[in-house]
């Protein structure tokens, strides 16, 4: 049975926006960049779909991580669900087993970065370290700002027809402790163009800057405890430029968190 | 006369207050300490946010209705009674609907009336051309007697506000809608009517600019010296007649170059008043207006129609570099990071 293209639509989210934050991990959760110093190799995740198989690979090189869409040529670990809603369903935090083939000895690692995407969805009270709440924040903006270009490039026609603008940038930044940038990305839009990016941009003034007063309020906004709104009047957030673009790309937001979570 | 000394509840609250909230707020505190001071309306009390001093001061409150010719001239004759009134509407209906009121009963007579245009420029821009105001400066320059001040922000309404009673004449606020970001992050600056404020030290070029284009004129200073390594001067020329002559020459003498930029259009505004006074100097110089150039803007959000008519920092910013010969290498790199 074929997949729906709201199902369709999440897996290739998954695989365009989510898998790409596992670097964040790789690169600033010190339990796990330090299992993955020395690991190498290639896995494969897929879903069958229809006659067809809808996948992505993830090679390692250390720490150093590449999300290619499409199939390995020839992965060291397949994992491969029966159906695209199985695979969303386990990304989403639900119980799905695939079919595994190859080196098991990768897998542990392999279920331990995927587990480590769970960040994003942990309660706010369930974060015990500094780290795993800087986890949180980076984890959450870097994936959302990636899905917001990727639900562009996948043809969502709404997001298509808001990527229609002048070249624009709707810039995040999390202050802590004095730093102002803390935490930057941004999403750069042009004549039905988008791009995610890491950190401040500096060519252009942001159209939008959702500037977040710090790490706790921020994930107070993103562990949606508040409103985007109430954030506001809260002072945990602040927008300055066009209130209602920033608008628009909230929506955006709100729909492709229900997508993913 | 009774000023208030201090408005740290504005700084404080700045981010989260309209300008024309900060300008009635300022206004019921002012009439605190001078009973001299009547505020009226033509039906407009919440959207020109009078009725902060309306709700503390009923008595002296007048709702003329939809009635603007008649307001000023009823603000006209309390003027000549004594009292000091602040009258609010938007800025079209100010300039143009009750332009002969304006004109005749008030600046002929130089009477103290304290005018508080709101929705200036294309701040109301989704309510379509009749609520643009992009002719104002040229009608109040034109004007005998009438000072022209465009704050940069609601701080700095609040002190255009205060700073207004101690002008004999009539004097002429023109604000925005509100929602603009703050330019000032404090009141602690010193303003003074007639003399502009540099906002950005520069040597390579000169921005004067006023109303919104301030904060815009900033961000594209920054832009430029992070980017271009070019240096910028940025001048905020919130009073535009008397206008601050000193100011405008330095800057030529200085950088050579100057670009004005403005929420208005490039004919009778800020620009050309700039230009008067470089042309009557004999001085030369690189001279652009920037503004809207002779058209009814189109309708839509502001901030769309700012950056539409590159009055935002990145118009601006493109603006420096087409006047100084240079080009912008696009980032034409599209993967997602």
């Amino acid at each position: 049975m074929s997949a729906s293209q709201q199902e369709l639509m999440t897996a290739k989210l998954f695989f365009n926006a989510a898998f790409p934050t596992m670097q964040v991990l790789l690169d600033d959760a010190s339990k796990l960049h330090k299992k993955f110093r020395r690991f190498q190799g290639v896995v494969q995740f897929g879903a069958k779909d229809g006659g067809g198989l809808l996948c992505c690979h993830l090679v390692f090189d250390g720490v150093k991580l590449n999300v290619i869409q499409g199939p390995a040529e020839k992965p060291d670990l397949t994992l491969t669900f029966s159906s695209i809603g199985k695979m969303n369903a386990l990304f989403k935090g639900g119980l799905a087993l695939p079919a595994i083939k190859g080196r098991l000895s990768m897998l542990p690692n392999v279920l331990s970065l995927l587990m480590g995407l769970k960040i994003m969805t942990k309660p706010n009270d369930k974060l015990k370290t500094d780290e795993e709440k800087y986890l949180k924040v980076k984890c959450s903006l870097y994936m959302i700002t990636r899905a917001l270009s990727q639900y562009n490039k996948l043809g969502d026609p709404d997001m298509q027809a808001f990527c229609r603008q002048p070249d624009r940038i709707y810039q995040f930044r999390v202050e802590n402790g004095g730093d102002p940038a803390c935490i930057a990305c941004y999403l750069r839009v042009n004549a039905g163009q988008s791009k995610s990016g890491h950190g401040v941009y500096t060519r252009r003034t942001p159209f939008v800057l959702f500037r977040f007063l710090s790490i706790d309020g921020a994930l107070k906004v993103l562990g949606k405890e508040c409103e985007f709104v109430e954030g506001v009047e809260r002072g945990y957030v602040e927008t300055v430029g066009s209130p209602e673009y920033a608008c628009y790309l909230n929506d955006f937001m709100a729909i492709l968190q229900d997508m993913l979570s | 006369m009774a000023i208030i000394t201090g408005t740290n509840w504005n700084a404080y609250d700045a981010s989260t207050m309209t300008a024309r909230e900060i300008y009635g707020r300022t206004l019921a505190a002012l009439a605190e300490h001078n009973d001299r001071i009547v505020g009226l309306t033509a039906d407009l009390e919440k959207t020109t946010a009078i009725k902060f001093f309306a709700d503390k001061f009923p008595d002296r409150f007048y709702n003329v209705g939809i009635a603007e010719q008649n307001m000023f001239g009823i603000a006209a004759g309390m003027a000549k009674s004594g009292l000091i009134p602040f009258v609010s509407t938007m800025a079209v209906f100010t300039c143009l609907r009750a332009g002969e009121q304006v004109r005749t009963d008030i600046a002929y007579q130089n009477l103290p009336v304290k005018i508080i245009a709101t929705h200036g420029g294309i701040s109301f821009g989704h309510a379509g051309t009749t609520h643009h105001c992009t002719e104002d400066f040229a009608v109040m320059r034109a004007i005998p007697n009438m000072t022209v001040i465009c704050p940069a922000d609601g701080i700095e309404t609040s002190k255009a506000v205060q700073a207004s009673l101690e002008i004999p004449g009539p004097v002429y606020i023109r604000i925005g809608r509100g929602f603009e970001p703050p330019c000032y992050e404090s009141d602690a600056y010193n303003y003074e009517s007639g003399r502009a404020i540099t906002m950005h030290q520069g040597t390579d070029l000169t921005i004067i600019c006023c109303g919104i284009a301030v904060l815009q004129a900033v961000n594209a200073a920054k832009t430029l010296a992070e980017t271009d390594g070019l240096s910028v001067r940025v001048i905020n020329m919130h009073t535009l007649k008397p206008i601050d002559r000193e100011a405008v020459l330095q800057a030529v003498t200085d950088t050579r170059r100057i670009l004005t930029v403005e929420e208005h259009n490039v004919l009778g505004g800020l620009g050309d008043a700039v230009a008067s006074v470089i042309a009557e100097s004999g001085k030369g110089c690189v001279f652009q207006k920037h503004g809207l150039h002779d058209v009814f803007a189109t309708i839509g959000y502001a901030e769309d129609l700012y950056a539409y008519y590159q009055m935002d920092a990145n118009g601006i910013v493109d603006k420096v570099r087409e006047m100084l010969g240079m080009e912008f290498e696009a980032d034409e790199n599209w993967d997602d990071e």
